[in-house]
């Protein structure tokens, strides 16, 4: 009797421990899994991200105007482009702008377009073209002195693309 | 028991727990291996891609417009640019051309000219060189006429056996010349009264002090070619859809303007694009290794100056090409 006992109270302890061991580690091998596969699915997505800055336009009669087409020469689309970072610079390093999303309290202002003129919203595709405008405020316009440039472009997931460009061409 | 039991139990947790491990390693590592292979290939695409750029070049309109400045003149005279040669061909039927053009007023001017012996001038005339190409400047005012007698200075004739006339000594522009009074010269062959086949001839005129004229003022791009010399093929919803043409025109010396246009089809607004591919007898539409664009653009309303065309590839890869103005489309 007193063995059936001990018995049934061990079996009891031995699938309470299992019980406890799968609760603790099933959502730790779950939540480690994917975050094995997300980093992977991030880090291709990296790999697959390529821009291109194709032209760059600033004419002198408008210095705190610039307008760049920069194409989507990766392999996959790109989103969030809101969060892009766009920079000017002088190739002298005396003028350093970092442009905001749309936000004309800021140094420099863009806006993204497609090729049609309206505002360009959703997935960027591949192969895809689109224009940033840029609105630089009065302090940073662009000086006649200074004539090369440097547009910088990163995607949201950190993939740059620079271009020089020559202030009245 | 009830040890074995538990211990079984934890072990097939565990072994699942490796299992889910390795499956995710498995589903990261096949993102990896396509993304680097789609990566691969955009490169290896890029890298093989090539384009070279020319053009199809023709006279603007305005170039050979015929202007009679004396209501005598015999012949209308075109205008004729410092540094930019002209050519013709003086015929039984066109047996004179004249020429305008303009220039500070006592500068010093020199023509250059070559006769040019070949068809119509007939065969047993051509081995002698026996044709007459003459040149006789008139200066302002002065009548253009055909008569012999009607000379001008400098003149040349270019008989048989000479085929260059290109004095050391200038002459000078005498009055200030403007374009309803300009000077002017003409190209005939003087001493000869019954109408022949002269043949061709090329003049050159060049003023001290002036600069060769930029060629956006006579010449323009009616077509542009884009010879695909790598090895990577577009289709034609690619090139429809993902091509890329930018104009930048100069529009004064200080000044560009950059120009966008879209896509279109014939006949072509302003603004627009089309394309058709040369000798397209292989994959029709699609732009094979080998093959010629022809690459028309509509910029009618902006101003004919020079520029440079700037054509993106689908895959980004990209070239320039100079032009000296776009033709107008009619």
């Amino acid at each position: 009797m007193d063995k059936v006992i001990v018995t049934a109270l061990l079996v009891i302890a031995g699938v309470t421990a299992a019980g406890l061991v799968m609760t603790t580690l099933t959502p730790i091998v779950g939540s480690s899994s994917q975050s094995v596969v997300q980093s992977q699915r991030d880090l291709s997505q990296r790999i697959e991200t390529d821009v291109e800055i194709t032209a760059v336009h600033a004419p002198p009669n408008t210095p705190t105007s610039v307008r760049a087409w920069i194409k989507n020469v990766g392999s996959t689309e790109i989103s969030f482009l809101d969060q892009a970072d766009i920079y000017i610079s002088s190739i002298d390093r005396s003028k350093f702008v970092v442009l905001c999303n749309n936000d004309n309290a800021c140094p420099g202002s863009w806006v993204a377009k497609k090729k049609d003129g309206t505002n360009k919203t959703g997935y960027w595709t591949e192969g895809e073209t689109i224009e940033i405008d840029v609105t630089l405020s009065a302090t940073n316009k662009l000086e006649s002195a200074v004539k090369t440039y440097n547009f910088e472009f990163n995607t949201a997931n950190g993939i740059k693309s620079v271009y020089q460009f020559q202030f009245g061409q | 028991m009830g040890t074995s039991i538990s211990a079984l139990l934890i072990i097939s947790v565990l072994l699942t727990a490796v299992v889910v491990m390795f499956k995710a390693n498995q589903i990261g590592a096949e993102l990896l291996a396509v993304a680097n292979k789609n990566a691969a290939e955009t490169i290896a695409d890029k890298v093989s891609t090539k384009i070279e750029i020319t053009s199809t070049q023709d006279f603007k309109a305005s170039y050979e417009d015929v202007t009679k400045h004396n209501v005598n003149d015999v012949e209308g005279c075109k205008r004729i640019y410092p540094g930019i040669a002209r050519t013709g061909t003086l015929t039984v039927t066109n047996e004179i051309d004249c020429y305008w053009f303009l220039g500070p007023a006592n500068a010093t001017a020199r023509f250059a000219l070559t006769k040019i012996i070949t068809s119509p001038v007939e065969t047993s005339r051509r081995g002698t060189g026996n044709t007459q190409i003459s040149l006789d400047y008139h200066g302002m005012g002065a009548e253009i006429s055909n008569d012999a007698s009607t000379w001008g200075s400098p003149y040349t004739d270019l008989n048989n056996g000479e085929y260059y006339w290109e004095p050391v000594v200038g002459f000078n522009l005498t009055g200030t010349a403007t374009e309803i009074d300009p000077y002017r010269f003409k190209i005939w062959s003087a001493t000869i009264t019954t109408p022949r086949n002269e043949g061709g001839y090329r003049v050159l005129l060049t003023i001290d002090g002036v600069e060769t004229q930029d060629l956006s003022a006579v010449a323009c791009v009616t077509d542009f070619k884009i010879k695909n010399t790598g090895g990577t093929a577009f289709d034609a919803v690619e090139i429809e859809e993902k091509l890329d043409i930018f104009v930048i025109l100069n529009t004064d010396a200080n000044n560009t303007d950059m120009k966008i246009p879209v896509k279109g089809t014939p006949p072509l607004q302003p603004n627009q694009w089309t394309y058709s591919i040369a000798d397209d007898n292989y994959q029709t539409d699609t732009f094979n290794p080998g093959e010629t664009m022809m690459l028309t653009v509509n910029l009618n309303g902006e101003p004919q100056v020079s520029g440079t065309l700037l054509v993106a590839l689908p895959n980004g890869v990209n070239n320039s090409y100079s032009f000296p103005s776009i033709c107008s489309i009619q």
